[in-house]
């Protein structure tokens, strides 16, 4: 089964373009989301109330493929929340590129497989999806004198080295770079401290990774300060790109795109997504006044906002994006006072 | 190009020994305390020295010791007192008319002028700001274990010399030192970028060379060799000594005596090491406060929810 790509929204955020498929529940509510991309291809998981469904977009054709469609019923799950997760994982199987998803609802869980086609059930004692689960969710690793109050954010690659992420409330969050041994390459949140407890995105680009940091909005009493962007070099070094002038172990840093933080708002924005594109850098913020923009940059050191997007976008409550062969998927959560929170795919670079 | 430079931070943060530091900048020209903008008028900022310290009569010891030493080039008890007598025939001057004429006196240097009264009140920050809209602040900072220690010493030591405070100098000095820097906090996060710059004084302190050159750089003021060796001999300074009879203060008496910069590390205690071994009595039982708030209809908050906020802004800081 396929779906055409939907015609671009009236109001549609520039180059981006809202592809969400026809026929699945879009209100967070009804439905829970988990999407990746595997082979070049975006697949999305939507695990309804009645229906779960798997599909794919293929980005060379523009359609959408469903790999997965079939009725569930569960006593009582007629309301409430959705109690259900799906978490995708790429693995082997018989020495072939194959997709897992593992569901858990309630108390069942349930792996399934494709190899290119349809999603089949596959025991979940098998090897092949526990190492695929495995390194999919990596654990942490044991940092040499790392503080206790720090915990593993992400795994990331700068140059050859592999990168680390911890996410500290105390002491601000931290990159540990492995070559030999690991070594600290960020520290102290970027000397913000407890300001940047935490990595919010990081991308590659080019030689060097682009790192987000700041602070969730979960943070209690004081008001969220706003995001910053460093720009690491392999060297260990790194430029202060959006935030506030600091001192710093490095020498002075001042924001080379003459930001401050949250793209230099009087109420700083909001930190959507970060994603690195075939044409550089893309960042995505939000705030009441100018709504949903996805600033883009060549370097990181000048960001233009796109025009398009400024106008009509409902209020986006969340954003993740995911790299595709031809561009950059967004899944957003919008917040639309007709219909609520509702759930889309936007494709564009 | 700015002409002023205002260094904001609670007392007792190594402000003078960091201030006089900078000031000694061959572009710089630091002045000790003058609590200029505590007032509208001279007048004003008087009065509020002689509620302060009942010795200080003739206006705060600082800016007679800048008057005497900027006009008369020494501070001796004759210079003091003329520099009374010229103070007092301006009493009407506003703070940044006399604020001006001291800018003038060392021009083409940008001058400096530290005084930690004046982040004690938004007021006192807002009326810098609508003097020198152009100043550089730079907010300084001490870890709040060290600073209340400093403090509580301090304001001993002003009991001893008859200085008075009203219930205020009975309040634990972490309150003082959380309230201060949220006011900075609050005014520099208004601030234009660049406008102002955050420096732990542990860090000036313990690594001169890697700190010291990145002020100037943000001032824009040379960061050569010679400038920066000028800057780690704050004993050059006028101010760095106590003054005459006359007017003795206008800095840290412990400074004054002991002027020269030390070498080493300065040790950064531990804030949540501290709340596990005492239980700072937060408010006197004074009835006066008591009814200030009941009229006000505050409530002291809970010791835990004290401690918290303290602790998250000294995080915030770089304090652990």
């Amino acid at each position: 089964m396929t779906h055409s790509v939907s015609a671009p929204s009236p109001t549609g955020l520039g180059p981006f373009r809202d592809i969400t498929p026809g026929g699945i529940p879009r209100r967070c509510g009804e439905a829970v989301w988990s999407a990746t991309v595997f082979e070049g291809a975006l697949y999305l998981a939507v695990l309804g109330r009645e229906i779960q469904t798997v599909l794919r977009l293929e980005p060379s054709t523009g359609k959408w493929e469903t790999l997965l469609h079939r009725s569930v019923s569960r006593p009582g799950a007629d309301s409430g929340e959705i109690g259900a997760a799906a978490q995708f994982a790429a693995g082997r199987f018989q020495e072939a590129p194959a997709l897992y998803l593992r569901i858990a609802a309630g108390d069942e869980v349930e792996h399934l497989r494709s190899v290119g086609g349809p999603f089949e059930p596959v025991p979940s004692h098998f090897e092949e999806v526990q190492a695929a689960l495995t390194a999919a969710s990596p654990a942490a690793p044991a940092l040499p004198d790392h503080p206790p109050t720090s915990r593993f954010s992400r795994a990331l690659k700068l140059g050859s080295a592999t990168v680390v992420g911890l996410d500290d409330p105390v002491l601000g969050c931290s990159l540990w770079a492995k070559e030999e041994n690991w070594k600290p390459v960020l520290v102290r949140g970027a000397h913000r401290y407890s300001e940047n407890a935490e990595i919010l995105a990081a991308a590659s680009h080019g030689d060097c990774l682009f790192v987000v940091l700041g602070k969730s909005a979960s943070a209690p009493r004081r008001k969220t300060p706003g995001f910053e962007v460093v720009r690491v070099y392999a060297d260990g070094s790194w430029d202060l790109l959006i935030g506030t002038p600091r001192v710093s172990d490095q020498g002075l840093k001042v924001p080379l795109a003459c930001l401050g933080p949250g793209m230099d708002e009087f109420e700083p924005s909001r930190f959507c997504f970060f994603a690195s594109g075939r044409n550089g850098l893309l960042l995505g913020t939000y705030d009441d006044l100018a709504g949903f923009r996805i600033w883009r940059s060549v370097d990181g050191t000048r960001w233009v906002a796109g025009e398009a997007e400024l106008v009509g976008i409902d209020r986006v409550r969340g954003a993740e994006s995911l790299p595709l062969a031809g561009g950059i998927a967004l899944i957003l959560q919008l917040d639309n006072p007709q219909h609520g929170l509702t759930q889309s795919v936007w494709i564009g670079e | 190009m700015p002409r002023l430079v205002i260094l904001l931070s609670p007392p007792r943060s190594f402000s003078s020994v960091v201030s006089t530091m900078i000031g000694e900048h061959p572009d710089l020209y630091g002045f000790p305390e003058l609590h200029l903008f505590v007032g509208n008028t001279l007048q004003e900022v008087n009065e509020i020295e002689k509620k302060r310290n009942p010795r200080h009569t003739a206006g705060p010891p600082g800016l007679l010791r800048a008057v005497a030493q900027l006009h008369d080039g020494v501070q001796t008890n004759g210079t003091i007192f003329r520099a009374m007598g010229w103070l007092n025939e301006r009493r009407d001057w506003t703070c940044k008319q006399m604020m001006d004429h001291l800018l003038d006196a060392v021009a083409p240097k940008m001058g400096l002028e530290k005084t930690p009264a004046t982040s004690q009140r938004m007021q006192y920050l807002e009326r810098a700001y609508a003097c020198y809209p152009d100043a550089y602040f730079l907010h300084l900072t001490r870890h709040p274990v060290s600073t209340r220690a400093s403090w509580s010493e301090f304001m001993e030591h002003r009991t001893e010399i008859g200085a008075e405070g009203g219930w205020r100098q009975h309040v634990d000095r972490f309150v003082g030192w959380y309230v201060i820097h949220s006011n900075i906090l609050k005014f520099t996060s208004s601030l234009p970028l660049g406008q102002s710059l955050r420096v732990k004084g542990e860090d000036i302190l313990s690594e001169p060379d890697v700190y010291l050159p990145q002020i100037a750089e943000w001032l824009g003021i040379r960061t050569d060799r010679e400038a920066i060796e000028a800057m780690k001999h704050p004993e050059n300074s006028p101010y760095a000594c106590m003054g005459p009879e006359a007017a003795r203060w206008g800095n840290d008496p412990k400074f004054m005596r002991s002027p020269k910069l030390r070498s080493g590390r300065v040790r950064e205690p531990s804030l949540a090491e501290f709340f596990e071994k005492e239980k700072p009595a937060w408010f006197p039982e004074d009835a006066e406060l008591m009814e200030a708030c009941r009229r006000s209809g505050l409530r002291i908050a809970p010791d835990e929810r004290i401690i918290d906020e303290i602790s998250e802004l000294a995080h915030q800081l770089g304090y652990t």
